[in-house]
Order: C-alpha cells, then sequence, then structure tokens
C-alpha cells in the first residue's frame, strides 16, 4: 500500500554563484516518519532544509507539502502551514521571559492582530489562558518550570536546547526539520533530546532530521538518506549504509563502517 | 509663574504622547526611525487645515482644504493622516529586512518632507507654516485664560492617559509580544510563523497614529504649524527620553521624557546668565542631553526603568484567586 507522502521534494537545485549546493536532489517522507539526513560538510543538507523551509529559494525543482508546492513560499507561510524547523543554534528570544518565548509559539498565536488584542479581550484572554497552561505543561516536562520568568537569554546553552523542543512541541507542527540538535550539546542531554524527538514523533510529528552523532542517528531513526554533492545517494537503515561502497567513500571511511 | 508650569507641564505631556508612540518602533520592534517628527507635522498640519477657515480671505497665505471642523474631527483627521503617512511611508522603507536600510529611507523621507513643505507655498503656507489656529473647545467653554490652560492640560493628560492604556494592552498582548518577538530574533520569528514585514507595519501605524495626536495638539497649543517646529534634532530629543526612561518601557519612557524634555530645559533655563555668553545655557542643555545619554547608556544600558515584561508567577496566582477567568481582563 502506498501512502502518499507528507513531503516530497523533487529534482531541487540550488547554486550560490557557480558553486552548485544542491543538485538534484529527490526526497520523500511519509506522514509519522522519523527520517535522518546525515552527509559529509558540504554535501548541501542545511541548504536542503533552509530551502525546503522557505529560508532560501531554489534555482530548480520542486518541493510539495501536504500537497501544496511550497518552493516559492516565503519562510513564514512554510511554517504556518505546519512545517517548521530549528536550527543549528538554538535561536531563543532572549529578552523575552521563557513563558513568552512559549506563548508565541502557541498554535493561532500569529493571527491576533492590533485591533483583535483590542477589541476582542475577553476572547483572546481565554485564548492566553489556556495557552499558559499549555505552556506550563510543556515546561515542566522540560524542567524549564522553575526559570519560566527568566528572560530567555539568561539561560544555558542546554536549556535554551530544551526550550526550543519545549516551543517546537507547543507549536504541534505536523512537521519538523531539525538542523543538528545535538550541535553543542553534552552525554546527558542527548538521551533528553533524543526521547524529546521520539515523543514528538509518537505525538505524530513527522520528523526529518540532520546530524553528524551517526549511533545516535541509528537509535533515533529507522530510515536515513544520504547526501553528498548535494544530491541523494541512498535511502536506507544505518546496517545496510554501513555495507554499501558509495556511502563508505562518500562519507563513513572505512573505519566507521565497520 | 504658576501658569508657566501648568504650559511647561502641558507642552511635557504632549510629547509624551509622541514618545510614547516613537517607543513603538524603537522600544518595541527595535526600528530606528529617524522621519518620527515629520510624521507628526503631516498630523498637525491636516489636523490644522481642518480646523482652520479658507485661506481665501487671509491676505496672502495659502492652505489646502481650510474646512473650519471643530477639534475633535481635526484631532481624528490628523491622527488619521499620520497613520495614513507611516503606512505609505513603512510600506517602502520596512520592505528590506535590515534595519539599517529603514533608518536611512526614514531620513530621507524626513529632509525631503522638509525641503518639500518650506518650499512649496500652496499646501501648508510654505516657511511661514499655518497660524491662528483655535484653542480647542475654547469658544464653547468660555473660560478665563488661567483656566482654559487647567482645563487643556487637563484634556492632554486624559489623552495621554488613553494612549498609554491602549499602548500597555497591545505591549502586553499576543500582538505585542510578536513585536517584540521580532526584535530579538526576526529569523526566529519567521520560522513561527511571523511575517516580519506585516508586524513591523502595523507598529509603525500604531506609533504613527501617537504621532497625528501628539501633533495636531502640539499644533493647537501653539497655535500654530511650521516647519521650525519640527526639525531634526527633535526626534533625537524624543530619543533622549526613552533611552534615558528605558526602551521599550512606557511607564519609563514617560520618565524620561519628565527628566529629559521638562526638567532639563527648564532647570538650565533659570541658571543666572553670564553676560556676553547668551548661548551658553542652551548649548549646556545639549550637553547635559548628551552626558545623560553616554551615563545611562554606560551605567544603566536598559534606562533608568528597565523593560519588565509580565511574570507567570504571578498571572498564575491572580488567576488562582479569580473565580471566573475573566473578570479582570473583561472591564
Amino acid at each position: 500500500m502506498m501512502v502518499s507522502p507528507l513531503l516530497e521534494v523533487v529534482g531541487l537545485r540550488k547554486n550560490f554563484g557557480g558553486v552548485q549546493a544542491v543538485d538534484e536532489l529527490n526526497l520523500i517522507v511519509a506522514p509519522g516518519e522519523l527520517v535522518g539526513l546525515i552527509g559529509p560538510n558540504g554535501a548541501g543538507k542545511s541548504t536542503a532544509l533552509d530551502l525546503i523551509s522557505g529560508f532560501r529559494r531554489c534555482t530548480g525543482g520542486t518541493i510539495r507539502f501536504a500537497g501544496n508546492e511550497i518552493q516559492d513560499w516565503p519562510a513564514y507561510r512554510v511554517s504556518d502551514s505546519g512545517l517548521m524547523r530549528t536550527f543549528q543554534s538554538p535561536r531563543e528570544w532572549a529578552r523575552l521571559t521563557v513563558m513568552e518565548n512559549m506563548l508565541i509559539a502557541a498554535k493561532g498565536s500569529g493571527h491576533i492582530g492590533a485591533l483583535k488584542s483590542l477589541f476582542s479581550r475577553r476572547e483572546i484572554a481565554e485564548f492566553e489562558r489556556r495557552g499558559r497552561d499549555e505552556a506550563r505543561a510543556f515546561l515542566r516536562r522540560f524542567e524549564l518550570f522553575q526559570v519560566r520568568d527568566e528572560f530567555a537569554g539568561n539561560l544555558s546553552g542546554g536549556q535554551k536546547r530544551l526550550l526550543e523542543f519545549a516551543r517546537i512541541s507547543m507549536a504541534k507542527p505536523r512537521m519538523v526539520l531539525l538542523d543538528e540538535p545535538l550541535a553543542g550539546v553534552n552525554p546527558v542531554l542527548q538521551e533528553k533530546i533524543l526521547e524529546a524527538i521520539l515523543d514528538l514523533n509518537r505525538d505524530g510529528v513527522t520528523v526529518l532530521l540532520i546530524e553528524h552523532n551517526l549511533s545516535w542517528v541509528e537509535k533515533a531513526c529507522a530510515r536515513v538518506v544520504v547526501m553528498a554533492l548535494g544530491r541523494d545517494i541512498a535511502t536506507g537503515t544505518m546496517g545496510e549504509h554501513r555495507a554499501d561502497r558509495a556511502v563508505i567513500d562518500a562519507y563513513l571511511g572505512e573505519v566507521a563502517a565497520k | 509663574m504658576v501658569n508657566y508650569i501648568v504650559s511647561s507641564l502641558t507642552v511635557g505631556v504632549i510629547v509624551g504622547i509622541l514618545t510614547l508612540g516613537l517607543n513603538v518602533s524603537w522600544g518595541w520592534v527595535g526600528q530606528l526611525d529617524l522621519a518620527f517628527y515629520g510624521i507628526v507635522a503631516i498630523g498637525a498640519y491636516i489636523g490644522g487645515v481642518m480646523e482652520l477657515p479658507s485661506s481665501r480671505n487671509s491676505g496672502g497665505s495659502t492652505w489646502i482644504l481650510g474646512l473650519s471642523l471643530p477639534f475633535p474631527i481635526a484631532l481624528i483627521g490628523g491622527m488619521a493622516a499620520s497613520a495614513l503617512a507611516a503606512l505609505a511611508l513603512g510600506s517602502v522603507a520596512l520592505r528590506r529586512l535590515r534595519g539599517d536600510y529603514f533608518a536611512i529611507t526614514t531620513v530621507a523621507f524626513a529632509l525631503i518632507l522638509t525641503a518639500f513643505l518650506t518650499q512649496q507655498q500652496s499646501i501648508f503656507n510654505g516657511f511661514e507654516g499655518l497660524y491662528g489656529l483655535q484653542q480647542p473647545f475654547e469658544g464653547v467653554l468660555k473660560l478665563s485664560q488661567s483656566n482654559y490652560q487647567w482645563f487643556f492640560l487637563g484634556l492632554c493628560i486624559v489623552l495621554l492617559g488613553a494612549t498609554y492604556w491602549v499602548l500597555q494592552l497591545l505591549y502586553v498582548s499576543p500582538f505585542g509580544r510578536t513585536l517584540r518577538a521580532i526584535r530579538e530574533d526576526e529569523t526566529a520569528a519567521a520560522a513561527f510563523g511571523r511575517n516580519a514585514y506585516a508586524q513591523k507595519l502595523k507598529a509603525y501605524v500604531v506609533g504613527g497614529t501617537c504621532a497625528g495626536m501628539g501633533g495636531v495638539l502640539l499644533a493647537s497649543y501653539v497655535g500654530a504649524w511650521n516647519p521650525s517646529g519640527w526639525a531634526a534634532i527633535e526626534t533625537f530629543l524624543l530619543y533622549t527620553a526613552i533611552f534615558l526612561g528605558g526602551q521599550g518601557n512606557s511607564r519609563g519612557v514617560l520618565l524620561g521624557t519628565l527628566i529629559a524634555l521638562v526638567l532639563i530645559p527648564e532647570i538650565t533655563r533659570w541658571l543666572p546668565e553670564i553676560p556676553g555668553h547668551p548661548d551658553l545655557f542652551p548649548a549646556i542643555r545639549n550637553m547635559v542631553d548628551g552626558a545623560l545619554i553616554i551615563g545611562v547608556l554606560w551605567f544603566r544600558p536598559r534606562g533608568l526603568v528597565p523593560e519588565r515584561q509580565p511574570k507567570d508567577r504571578e498571572i498564575e496566582q491572580r488567576e488562582g484567586q479569580l473565580p471566573a477567568l475573566t473578570t479582570a481582563a473583561s472591564q
């Protein structure tokens, strides 16, 4: 049985001047999947992620998400349609409190303008109350409840990472693109983040993640796509990749493949 | 003496409305607007020509409209004109996402507007400007001059209070929060579905509306409005008040206005004059302003009353004490 894909990338291309960063990338992610995207530095993984999330314009190809062709959409519209992303370093709103960071992520809060804030105050108050309740629950889960009134910029690096996942959990996207969620993270926190990602996925969020920590990727992802020189060269389990000559040559090398 | 104090307070209150408005684009969104007094001027002019009679019998002066409308309508008209001007300028200046582009575009706008309105005799009477504006409600109230002063101060305080109240509501609302998120990290805001351009434009229009209100009040109070009243330095003085008081914090900004734009000018005015150096004290005033900005940025970079956001701890407590959740908010 063929499930229709949630995200479908066909022949995606992007060049910066003469450099072909992404070159005929094809990628299919089914609803509910948790897919890893690996490859050597410069393979075009992050650029691909920027293209899919609308932060960069592609030179060619199509990106379909949930039935829409989104390659020309601005980033905020892609996000609004339920395809969200994180960045290599956490991007908290530093001089907003942790709680306010969470409330920004609340679904629908971006559609409340100035007039509605002034003239539908009862409705807004109710919306905010529900948002706060939900945010408090997530903050407890990510062990950030005690610091909820701190400026997010005052958190430690690890707490900022956790806040990032708390925000994404709050936003409830249909799919999330995670750009190196382990960058700069200690082993204890790695486990917590793995848990957070698996939780998200269990709640029905489709995940595509870029990561260099391969043993961790193996734990997290049933299916892994390998990119090299701007295109996808293989897809399968990490076990299959370890036996794949092309993948070994492009990325894993002889030692890691053993 | 009392009249003098009332008069400086009145100007201070009106300028308070202006600084609150400018604080929306600088304090909330982080956009350096250098054309703010241009937007103020547009409101003042439009309010003025709505109030004034036709210029046909004015003996050489020329201005458009001349509708002889009552003050409240002129006030609304001036606010609408400033809001529209902010919408037009913002839709061009904010299109590029970089903040410096916005600042440069606003400078250009302010320069062009000044040159144009100074040279163009037929719109707002050029360099001479508008004069002979009636004091609001004076004809209806028939108060003595000093009682009228008190009345006008009261009117300005009510309008300042209303402005403050509306802006406080917006600041803590999802809309205000979105603006502050855009200020902190625009890319992250886009990643959470925020159209930074549209939101900044809305904020700019909110600030522009305040500018229009202040402009109409200022012109009505002085009874006249011309290009020398809205020179570029005026915008910088408003920034002094914002930096001193606390960017982003309405209360701080009002305190800053009181100190930097009411007390310091008044105090330096009362210093004894040194014979032969009439320019000394105005110069001292500018130096004090400059030193204040540097001192505040050095020792209290977030201002005397730093931005303070609603604490969830307190909101949670308040919710816990209330039987129904919207009792407080729905007044």
